[in-house]
């Protein structure tokens, strides 16, 4: 059969040319990677002359004249005209196109074809995650995924932590999607972004009940890339970055510190402390060893700090075997400036190295047996300073930095934080503070802790068709082997303190004594390891077979998992996996999922779960009805899924069935009838494709997650179960019994037009909502002079409660008149904050708190994504932002409890008042203040907008990158986080982050340059 | 080929299978589970010992910050505004009992407490049974002492909370029938306990006394006291408001089952005071059961600051704690069995003097002395102005207590602060030794061991249920017994001796004041289960004294202040308001409803 077909087409082949025997045009076609591209069919328009592309992509084919326009096309690309004219070589990239509805698409444990599948699925290409200089490619996905939320809260070099969340929260336990990379499950952040392939989200139970236990938070697959029969194409990148922080704290200058010292110091009666001449020394700068000027946030954060990355990899293979193998290298430089210690000649700098590497290999054994093997990894390196020696606590990354910030934020300007002549760190003891939080010691004279982390991952797979037995099974076993291990080298030391003084016997002349108790140590060496490993074996049977309109696949897995952590009993699941489709003509699709898995952390009896979803699909555009009713309509599914998931991440909690015993008391009452958390998930969909270019998706979810782990309080009346106090749960188990219900809605719009081969437009738009309510927690009922009773039942997950303020006291009268609020804090003065009696009591107490704002986990997310080529360039963009969330300002960049502000400048006083300056801070007070608690005046707006990133490119043309033999040779300059738009009063701190001690995040300009051979 | 594979498959499928179950069977090693408590004989014993660990030791400790139950009632007064002064200001509500500690973690003290011992309690019955490694000897004793504890903690709940659910296992996490526990009436529970008791002392399982070093080990004479205490409190108006004639004479009957116990007696009045005081290890033939720990810091806490002594330098005490009332100290008779004074009025605070007392001196009027010729057991009790406090340890002259406005313990107007000297104008002296202190900090003092049962108790509640029977002549004969113990007349002989049932009533509830004051909390159960808490706690007095140059005393009766602790709201404490609200079975007290 097959060789007839090609003999036919071999003879068409040449009939053609002998009829028209006219001019040969060859070429190659390539996708948007420039991985050649095998199957596209090459035809000459209005025509029956054709060809199709061989593996490598190239083609030869014959064009009866100049006129010719040739029209390239495959399945899930936008087919290509090019007008041949006297070109002998035609050479074409076709781009990934709106209708790539015959792509696959990567689902749990298998693939599917795009218009098959019926479960709410987000992906994206990896090409994408390349127009941004994000050190981390978890970065780069906010706003790409409709659904999937990304915060990034901290930048520290090799250390960055983010936030994801699928469609929100559901639960007050773990709420982590599950990771996988390659089926695997593992951590994708550290992946160079050049070995991956898609990113995929599983949203609803038809996506993510094959995981069972683990599903209900959601999925978020990444697979790598792999080789594509042809010579070898290899493609080199290097790039070079700059970052700044996106936004810093606003101290004020010295004279200003002074100045709003005194008027502190004023109004309450006392004495100012800095006289007229220390207030001139300050205002002058002249006098710098009695009266230092400066600027620590600036003196300490570098403006702008380079970040180097260089990727090579190389694709290729024949018939029986393909590859793919990389490197990449980055390099990220940190904020803070540090010096080498000559004394001991360390660096102390927070700076990170990375090296990843990963071959993907795929065999063909015979024509029924093929393999695959994956092996890939990272060495990281990152070197930052103790900070904080002799204390285990602080090898942390944000325990140290938050520390840093800390004292950079809470060291007024006018105080010393340097060395003295002699080389000694000297410092002026910090307000409330820990004297030997000096920054200058902490980042130079503290030490370094050099973290080192090995990550190998492999994975072998094998697939056998068993088409013997019958046509359309195949069997196939996967097996995996992570090691991963993290070698801490902490070489620390204390510091001596000195403090400047006045020289007693030279009124002009400074002394340096030495302060504090710390004093000058040699390095001490210390070692801090860790281990993790994971064993993954899946086998299964697969099914997939066509009878006449009829499709039909199965497949039956089974799982086993461990990870090990340390010294910790391995974390252990095992499990089965089953799916069954059928679709008839392409138009009506079912589908039926579910896990059956286990984890060792549920009570005997408990540990196993069954989780099935079951979905149906319409594709209505094959209804010859609406395809007369509707001919512009080129596509039109309609999906709805219904299923359960679990959630088994109890924050840590392992074996909380098991009742402990010390000695002859129980110190840990099990929950026999422990459980995982139950989701019950429902979601419809529409995926439509019109006038060609245009596309819109929509999916509404409900999601109810019942089952949530809870502590018993509300429950078990803790003080007759016999364990405890009444207010403490002590010993008591937690129960599964919380309840929490999650909607919302995910929206994609898409324009995708090439006006020719040169010129092509993509714009593709998301928005997200979802909206989760607390229906039960245990929560027990305030008592009834509380104006809310409940203060987490019926509202969100984080709602945030404080007071209603109404402006500031203005004058004594108003002081008089206003409710009591002695309760809640010292007697207001001038200048507090009125906070507003909800409950009408009369007074102002706790019991007066309201709902506020919303919660920080944004209820809205958008992403929106342009992309523009033309001729040799290309031009992207993409704006991401939030809404729906709310921040309280609080802490160190805000209040003036250690330092004073820009904003500070504003706060209230009598004279400001009188002189009818606006004022926007209440009364300055360094002390304990009733105007610091939460209320509606500190909950500001967390809704932000930003460019995500942005990028132009050129790529060169042909004649110019063949000189040096390249096929492709493209520059470009791209940008990270590069404008901000949000409603913080005070810009002093990026809106993405949750705590005003964070290591800062980052905007980035970058330039490079991809070359291909 | 086929079969090959099939097979393989089906292999690797049981293989699977077998490492599926395996796998998630296993939990961490060096933990213990029950039976590593049972195969151990220590944990094993443990499981009995850890019942009694909930039984609290010092009765300066039940409440914050050594308020003592007595602070809470009509006998003494705490100044300083702790739980004492939150319980007389009306605090006590669904969500704060007062009596807690406010330092602890739990603060709250009594009802988790108290359910702790029954759930300790209930852990040995249900373990114990499952023991490997102890003889049949140990666990039937073990077992019946678990029996008798978990009654000593509902007494305790009775006490406090009135009649709780019998629980005979300690819950599992899953249960779930919280609300279908609902309040038994009094007499049910007080029944059950009595049944439970009688069970153990039938079985002959305990000794009727614990020899001395197990004495603190529960035995028969305590369970029929634990027995006894239930039924006269079941009994009482408050529980017996029909005034069923067979609760009292169940009440006399489990009286009369301890005083037939053959092992006790009561001691003299010349070894009055080491009923209080005196080494664990030495046994006192009146007492069934005490506190098995020193708690003899309630020197420092409570009673008098012998850090004024003019002749060597000694420590000053933390705070004079609870300082008995007048009420208190007009409860004492005169030797020749009168009761000093009569008020005038409401306000106590103007008495007229009876003329049997004038007769042996009795005088408040400006050098007279109300302080000679009382009950013998009034100098155990109230330290009063001008009285020799005795020698401090390591000492040679006695301490004279001043007590008098300027004196060195003198009058203290200020209610609201921590305090070494008394608002009342009294110290109380029952379970405190002057040798507790002395030069440099130096002690020579005995340990001090609170009395849970001691027989006197059971004379009173045996008069108490005659008297209520109508049985005068028993009543009267039983009451006689502690009477002339303490060197009091007979009743019969008391000036204005009436032989009605409300006279003797009267006088039995007035001796079991005097007899147990500062002792426990037998007037804090007293004034509730009488219900004469709204006549006795509205307020109370102390006796201000001043010094005039000439050197004669005298004495102004003072209210001290207005104490809103008299309601019915105090009468039974309400079931903590987060319980309550997971137990809508268990109803609230009838005032708190």
């Amino acid at each position: 059969m097959c060789r007839c077909l090609l003999l036919t087409l071999l003879l068409g082949t040449l009939v053609n040319f002998s009829l028209y025997a006219q001019n040969a045009v060859t070429g190659s076609v390539k996708d948007e990677s420039s991985n050649p591209l095998a199957g596209v069919s090459v035809q000459v328009e209005g025509t029956t002359i054709g060809t199709k592309t061989d593996e490598n992509g190239q083609y030869t084919i014959s064009v009866p004249d100049g006129d010719a326009v040739l029209v390239f096309s495959f399945v899930g690309y936008s087919p290509e005209k090019v007008t041949v004219g006297t070109q002998r070589r035609v050479d074409v990239t076709l781009l990934g196109s709106a209708t790539e509805l015959e792509e696959a698409v990567i689902v749990g444990y298998g693939t599917q074809k795009k218009v098959s599948v019926v479960a709410a699925i987000s992906t994206m290409k990896a090409t994408a995650l390349r127009q941004t200089p994000a050190s981390n490619i978890g970065i780069a996905l906010a706003g790409r995924l409709p659904g999937l939320s990304v915060l990034q809260r901290s930048g520290v070099p090799g250390g960055e932590q983010l936030d994801f969340y699928i469609r929100g929260r559901s639960t007050i336990n773990g709420q982590q999607p599950l990771m996988l990379v390659d089926g695997v499950e593992r951590d994708f952040t550290a992946l160079d972004p050049r070995e991956v392939e898609t990113i995929s989200i599983l949203k609803d139970a038809s996506a993510t009940a094959v995981y069972g236990v683990r599903g209900a938070n959601g999925v978020i697959m990444v697979t790598t890339r792999r080789g594509h029969s042809g010579k070898p194409v290899i493609d080199i990148t290097t790039e070079q970055s700059f970052q700044a922080p996106t936004r810093l704290p606003a101290i004020v200058n010295a004279y200003d510190y002074a100045r709003l010292y005194n008027q502190v110091e004023l109004q309450n009666g006392r004495a100012p402390v800095y006289d007229d001449v220390a207030l001139e020394h300050y205002r002058l700068g002249d006098r710098p060893e009695l009266y230092p000027v400066r600027d620590f946030v600036h003196e300490f954060m570098k403006d702008a700090f380079p970040m180097r990355r260089v990727n090579v990899n190389v694709g290729g293979g024949n018939d029986r075997m393909r590859y793919f193998t990389t490197v990449g290298y980055l390099f990220q430089d940190g904020i803070f400036k540090t010096e080498k210690f000559d004394e001991y000649d360390y660096d102390p700098s927070s700076k990170a190295n990375r090296v990843n590497f990963r071959s993907n290999f795929d065999i063909d054994i015979n024509s029924s047996l093929s393999m695959f093997l994956n092996v890939s990894g990272y060495m990281q390196k990152k070197n930052d300073p103790v900070v904080v020696p002799n204390n285990g606590a602080y090898l942390d990354d944000v325990n140290a930095y938050s520390v840093v910030i800390g004292s950079l934020l809470q060291t007024p300007s006018n105080y010393h934080n340097d060395i003295t002549p002699d080389g000694e760190v000297l410092s002026t003891p910090l307000k409330g503070g820990n004297i030997n939080n000096v920054p200058y010691g902490m980042l130079n004279r503290s030490g370094f802790r050099n973290t080192l982390t090995n990550q190998v991952t492999a994975t072998l797979g094998a697939e056998q068709k068993l088409e013997f037995i019958t046509p359309g099974l195949s069997a196939k076993v996967v097996a995996s082997y992570d090691a991963t291990s993290i070698n801490q080298q902490i070489r620390q030391r204390t510091f001596q303190l000195y403090e400047a003084k006045r020289d007693p016997n030279d009124p002009d002349g400074v002394v340096y004594e030495p302060t504090g108790t710390m004093t000058n140590s040699s390095l001490s060496d210390s070692q801090a390891q860790s281990q993790w490993n994971l064993m993954n074996i899946d086998a299964s049977v697969n099914y997939s077979r066509t009878f006449g309109m009829h499709d039909v696949t199965g497949m039956l897995l089974f799982n086993r998992y461990q990870r090990v952590i340390n010294i910790d009993l391995p974390y252990n699941y095992v499990g089965y996996v089953g799916r069954a489709t059928y679709g008839y003509d392409n138009r009506y699709l079912a589908e039926v999922n579910f896990g059956y898995n286990g984890s060792e952390q549920f009570a005997p009896g408990h540990k196993m779960g069954f989780f099935p979803s079951f979905s149906v699909g319409w594709v209505a555009s094959e209804e010859d009805f609406i395809k007369d009713a509707m001919p512009w309509l080129s596509f039109a599914k309609i999906r709805a899924s219904y299923g359960q998931v679990g959630n088994d991440n109890m924050n840590g909690a392992r074996f909380a069935f098991l009742t402990l015993w010390n000695g002859s008391y129980e110190s840990q009452i099990g929950n026999t009838e422990l459980e995982w958390e139950k989701a019950s998930k429902a979601n419809i969909g529409l995926e439509t494709r019109f006038f060609n270019d245009f596309s819109f998706d929509a999916d509404v979810f409900y999601e109810r997650r019942n089952n949530i782990l809870i502590p018993a309080d509300g429950l078990v009346p803790t003080g007759v179960f016999g364990t405890g106090g009444v207010f403490v749960s002590g010993i008591i188990p937690k129960v599964n019994a919380g309840e929490i219900e999650n909607k919302g809605f995910e929206l994609v719009g898409g324009y995708q037009k090439s006006f020719n081969p040169d010129t092509r437009l993509d714009i593709k738009v998301n928005g997200a909502f979802n909206r989760n309510k607390v229906l039960y927690l245990s929560e027990v009922l305030l008592p009834e002079d509380y104006t809310y009773r409940l203060r987490s039942t019926g509202y969100r997950l984080g709602q945030q409660w404080g007071y209603k303020t109404a402006g500031f006291f203005n004058s004594e009268d108003e002081i008089q008149n206003w409710y009591d609020q002695s309760g809640i804090g010292a007697t207001p003065k001038l200048g507090d904050l009125k906070y507003v009696d909800t409950n009408g009591d009369g007074v102002v107490t706790e019991q007066d708190q309201v709902p506020i704002g919303n919660p920080e986990m944004p209820e809205w997310t958008f992403g929106a994504a342009f992309s523009f080529q033309i001729k040799g360039f290309d031009f992207s963009m993409m704006w991401q932002g939030v809404a729906g969330r709310s921040y309280l300002l609080t802490g160190q960049r805000i209040w003036e409890t250690y330092n004073f502000n820009e904003w500070h400048k504003e706060a209230w006083s009598q004279e400001r008042f009188d002189a009818g300056l606006p004022i926007t801070y209440p009364r300055l007070e360094p002390g304990s203040n009733a105007s610091k608690l939460p209320s509606d005046f500190w909950y500001t707006d967390g809704s932000y907008i930003r460019l995500k990133n942005a990028e132009i490119g050129y790529t060169l043309p042909q004649q110019l990158s063949k000189r040096i033999g390249a096929t492709s040779i493209r520059l470009y300059a791209n940008g990270l986080n590069l404008f901000t738009f949000d409603r913080y009063p005070v810009k002093y701190q990026d809106p993405e982050q949750n705590n005003e001690l964070l290591y800062p995040v980052f905007k980035a300009y970058n330039f490079g340059l991809n070359v291909s051979f | 080929m086929r079969q090959i594979i099939l097979t393989l498959l089906a292999g690797l499928g049981l293989v699977f299978q077998y490492a599926c179950e395996k796998v998630l069977e296993k939990t961490p090693d060096g933990q213990t589970t029950i039976d590593k408590v049972l195969n151990n004989y220590n944990r094993t014993k443990g499981l009995i010992d850890v019942a009694y660990n909930e039984i609290y030791q010092a009765r300066d400790q039940i409440s914050f910050v050594h308020n003592t139950m007595e602070c809470l009632t009509d006998n003494a007064f705490w100044a300083a505004t702790y739980n004492a002064y939150e319980w007389h200001n009306g605090a006590l509500s669904l969500s704060n009992p007062v009596i807690n500690w406010p330092w602890a973690s739990p603060s709250e003290q009594l009802w988790p407490d108290f359910w702790r011992g029954i759930r300790l309690a209930n852990n040995a019955i249900k373990y114990l049974p499952q023991s490997t490694v102890i003889t049949e000897q140990e666990r039937r004793t073990w077992i019946a002492e678990a029996r008798v504890l978990r009654c000593w903690y509902y007494m305790n709940l009775l006490e406090f909370y009135g009649p709780m659910p019998w629980i005979e296992e300690p819950f599992e996490p899953t249960y779930m029938g919280w609300n279908e526990l609902v309040r038994p009436t009094y007499d049910e529970l007080a029944s059950k306990i009595e049944q439970e008791l009688l069970d153990v002392i039938n079985s002959r399982v305990l000794p009727d006394r614990q020899p001395t070093q197990e004495a603190r080990r529960v035995d028969n004479g305590i369970a029929y006291s634990i027995r006894a205490r239930v039924l006269l409190y079941n009994a009482s108006p408050l529980n017996n408001p029909e005034n069923d004639q067979n609760k009292w004479r169940r009440a006399a009957d489990a009286a009369q089952d301890v005083l037939n116990m053959p092992n006790y007696s009561l001691v003299s009045m010349s070894d009055y005071k080491r009923l209080f005081i005196g080494a664990f290890s030495t046994p006192v033939t009146e007492i069934i059961w005490r506190s098995w720990t020193d708690n003899s810091h309630i020197n420092n806490a409570n009673g008098v600051d012998v850090g004024s002594y003019p002749y060597a330098s000694i420590n000053h005490m933390w705070n004079c704690g609870e300082s008995p009332t007048q009420e208190l100290v007009d409860a004492f008779e005169m030797t020749n069995g009168a009761l000093p004074v009569t008020y005038d009025d409401a306000t106590r605070t103007r008495v007229t003097v009876t003329p049997e007392a004038a007769e042996l001196g009795y005088s408040e009027a400006a050098g007279g002395d109300p302080y000679a010729n009382r009950d013998a057991r009034f100098y155990i009790n109230i330290v009063h102005n001008m009285m020799n406090y005795g020698v401090p340890y390591n000492c040679t002259e006695p301490y004279i207590i001043e007590t008098f406005v300027g004196g060195r313990n003198g009058f203290n107007d200020v209610i609201s602060q921590e305090t070494q000297r008394s608002c009342t104008g009294y110290y109380s002296g029952k379970d405190k030794q002057i040798k507790y202190w002395g030069p440099g900090g130096s002690q020579g003092h005995e340990p001090t061991h609170w009395v849970f049962f001691r027989l006197a108790e059971f004379y009173l509640q045996k008069a108490e249920a005659l008297c209520e029977l109508g049985d005068l002549e028993g009543a009267m004969t039983a009451l006689n017994v502690i009477r002339q113990r303490a060197l009091q007349p007979r009743l019969q002989d008391v000036p204005g001796f009436v032989n009605t049932q409300e006279f003797i009533r009267e006088r039995i509830r007035n001796e079991r004041r005097v007899e147990f004051c500062l002792e426990g909390q037998y007037r804090f159960d007293d004034q509730r289960r009488w219900k004469i808490l709204n006549e006795t706690n509205r307020f109370v007095t102390g006796m201000r004294i001043t010094k005039g140059a000439d050197g004669k005393f005298s004495y102004e009766r003072k209210k001290i202040r207005d104490y809103q602790s008299y309601t019915d709201k105090y009468l039974v404490m309400p079931v903590p308001l987060e319980d309550a609200k997971k137990m809508t079975g268990l109803t609230q007290p009838a005032a708190w409803q």
